[in-house]
């Protein structure tokens, strides 16, 4: 049907006794707003709540061994992530393809304490695979970029114009319609390491 | 109450029959409350929050033509292409349209009711298409045949040794009985669908008027890798799932994780506007938005347009104690538990769905709980008003009542019934069923039992006692 059409029909079915078309506001709603330290915390114990672990970095370049350590005790050979992220220390093991990777590395726009998890804004070459097609991903994410909650996370990203997907990640892929018995990594990745850049 | 119709009756009477899944319903209850009400404790006042959701949709449903207007601009402006659909066959030959269009042979499936509302699997799979569906609960459900038993758990009803035997005869072999190997082999099943599809089709939780985007929510990934993998995007949505903005949208995606799933927030949430700009490292290279109507319109300026401003967490079914007793196969319809009751009826038709309002106790537990607020009791009982207009009272239900009437206005009367009533009582108790004409009644429950004395005569007694200056209590 046109659009026309469609939008007409509704306008006429709605027309008789409907309030004026006065701009929504919205209630101010309690919610949790942790600050400074505790914001931290409380970011940190609920992202172990849904799976993920937290590593705190006092530096970038300390993040990157941390995780250089990790992906050889993991024995990971093929770590995918774009190339802003690229470091010498991952350098033999990097590919341009998440399919090929045994763990993805990404970098996060936003942290969310009341939830325990992180924002991606994907564009150019931040990519939404690396976060979603390897088995393991780590991600990184400068502490100065928490915040309390939801409500503080979309007020920023509706600061500008979304890109093409704007991704909300919160632990790990699960699932419990197996029998209502719980599971990890059905298609996301089932494990999610987190560092937070304390100088960031 | 219209009489249901045989497939309802059988369902619901397997469904009793069957010990072990009335206790799995009934165990799922009670842990799904419990996250439930965890999660909205978390919030300090959910009564608020359920305030100010009601509030964005009553808002966005009252002025839903001017919002899907601008929401029609944004996706379009943001590259997308936005087809209007006024029923199921309109959207089933359009999106099978695309689908051909780009000679594909594979689709990927993220969960979306409104596809399967409108039969969208068996239209494309009568063109050849091969329909997967990647939700976990539908892909199990989708290898047994059957409707989805619950909104947000499709396959909550299977057991384990079922799953094991239908993943088990997908793979050709026989799979260890664990859940986390039954899950791999999932995994890997889908995960070859994903990467070959050429087209992902998804619905729409919710969508953005201000900016054109389409929020998804998922906690396994498949609504990430159905949107991110293929190259061209489909998204199905009811034209009522719009937000006016993304502050709007932080009530609404905190409730329908919150009370829908017991979670803070899902795992993914995708919020999708257009498809891949220039020079992004992936995405699709096409957006294709269906809004569909399919008799959603015809509820518009009517007593019943609060039931679009549902959100689809499932929780009334959570709560409600005959979604516990019948389970989800007998309301036969996509949707399930009391939205299922009142939305499956007004979409379409009373005709085979007349039985459905009545299939309520109207306790309101459903109501209680609704994070949008629908009037989901209110609304059960409009349908059964229009099902008793439809048909017009029954003669016997007309005289019953009209006899009670008379009774009712008539003290002495209704004296003389009540203690006409309690002498037969211990007969009628005996034989009550045995009599075929209380069977409609008996066949399910009990008379209601008539006491010895009744509570006007014992008051009578007290207040001459009490006249008399004291006397013995009790009746």
């Amino acid at each position: 049907m046109e659009r026309d059409a469609f939008l007409s029909r509704l306008s006429t079915r709605l027309a008789p006794g409907r309030p004026p078309a006065t701009a929504l506001t919205i209630p101010t709603l309690p919610m949790l707003d942790p600050e400074g330290g505790s914001l931290i915390d409380v970011f940190v114990s609920r992202a172990a709540e849904v799976g993920a672990t937290v590593h705190r970095a006092a530096t970038r370049a300390a993040a990157q061994r941390d995780l250089a350590g990790l992906l050889e005790e993991e024995g990971h050979c093929r770590i995918a992530c774009p190339p802003a992220l690229r470091f010498p220390a991952a350098e033999r093991m990097w590919t341009p393809d998440p399919r090929d990777a045994s763990f993805g590395l990404s970098e996060a726009d936003w942290g969310i304490a009341e939830t325990g998890g992180v924002v991606f804004r994907h564009h150019g070459a931040m990519g939404r695979q690396y976060s979603l097609v390897p088995p393991t991903v780590g991600i990184l994410l400068a502490a100065s970029r928490l915040v309390p909650n939801l409500a503080a996370a979309l007020r920023l990203i509706e600061e500008d114009p979304p890109p093409a997907c704007v991704t909300f990640m919160t632990g790990v892929s699960h699932s419990s319609d197996i029998a209502g018995s719980p599971c990890t990594g059905v298609h996301g990745p089932g494990s999610v390491d987190v560092w937070l850049l304390d100088d960031e | 109450m219209t009489s249901a119709p045989d497939g309802f009756e059988t369902i619901v009477a397997a469904t009793i029959a069957d010990k072990e899944l009335q206790r799995w319903l009934s165990d799922y209850q009670v842990v799904a409350k419990d996250w439930h009400d965890a999660a909205l404790a978390e919030l300090g006042d959910p009564s608020a929050w359920r305030q100010a959701v009601a509030q964005i949709r009553r808002h966005t449903v009252a002025h839903l033509d001017s919002y899907l207007d601008r929401f029609t601009a944004n996706v379009e402006a943001a590259g997308g292409n936005v087809f209007f659909a006024a029923t199921a066959l309109e959207a089933c030959e359009h999106i099978a349209e695309i689908v051909s269009s780009k000679g594909a042979r594979r689709v990927v499936k993220a969960k979306s009711m409104v596809t399967s509302e409108i039969g969208l699997n068996e239209a494309l799979e009568g063109l050849g298409v091969e329909v997967a569906e990647t939700d976990l609960g539908e892909f199990i459900i989708q290898l047994s045949g059957e409707q989805p038993y619950h909104i947000t758990g499709p396959a909550l009803h299977k057991r384990l040794p079922e799953i094991r035997a239908l993943f088990s005869e997908a793979a050709g072999e026989q799979l260890p009985a664990d859940v986390d190997s039954l899950a791999a082999f999932a995994r890997r099943a889908l995960r070859e669908k994903f990467l070959t599809a050429d087209v992902g089709i998804s619905g729409a939780n919710i969508g953005i008027a201000s900016t054109g985007t389409v929020v998804l929510v998922t906690n396994e990934g498949n609504g990430r890798m159905s949107t991110t993998l293929p190259r061209t995007h489909i998204v199905v949505m009811g034209m009522e799932r719009l937000v006016p903005d993304w502050a709007s949208l932080g009530p609404v995606l905190t409730m329908l994780t919150r009370a829908g799933t017991g979670e803070r927030a899902t795992t993914y949430v995708s919020a999708i506007t257009g498809p891949r700009r220039d020079g992004d490292a992936d995405g699709p290279d096409e957006l294709h938005v269906v809004i569909v109507d399919n008799g959603r319109s015809r509820l518009l300026g009517t007593k019943y347009q609060d039931a679009l401003t549902c959100i689809r967490c499932g929780c009334c079914a959570d709560f409600c104690p005959v979604y516990r007793t019948m389970g989800g196969h007998a309301y036969e319809s996509v949707y399930t538990g009391p939205i299922g009751a009142v939305v499956t009826p007004l979409l379409q038709g009373l005709d085979g769905h007349e039985h459905l309002p009545f299939a309520s106790t109207l306790c309101g537990a459903c109501e209680a709980e609704c994070p949008a607020r629908v009037p989901l009791t209110d609304l059960l009982l409009e349908l059964r008003a229009d099902v008793v207009e439809r048909h017009g009272s029954r003669t016997t239900q007309a005289v019953a009542f009209r006899g009670f009437a008379a009774l009712g206005e008539r003290p002495r009367l209704w004296r003389m019934a009540l203690a006409a009533a309690a002498t037969a009582w211990p007969v009628l108790a005996r034989l009550q069923h045995r009599l075929e004409i209380l069977a409609p009644w008996t066949r399910s429950r009990e008379l209601p039992t008539v006491a010895r004395r009744s509570f006007g005569r014992i008051w009578a007694a007290r207040r001459r006692e009490h006249a008399e200056g004291g006397g013995a209590r009790g009746a």
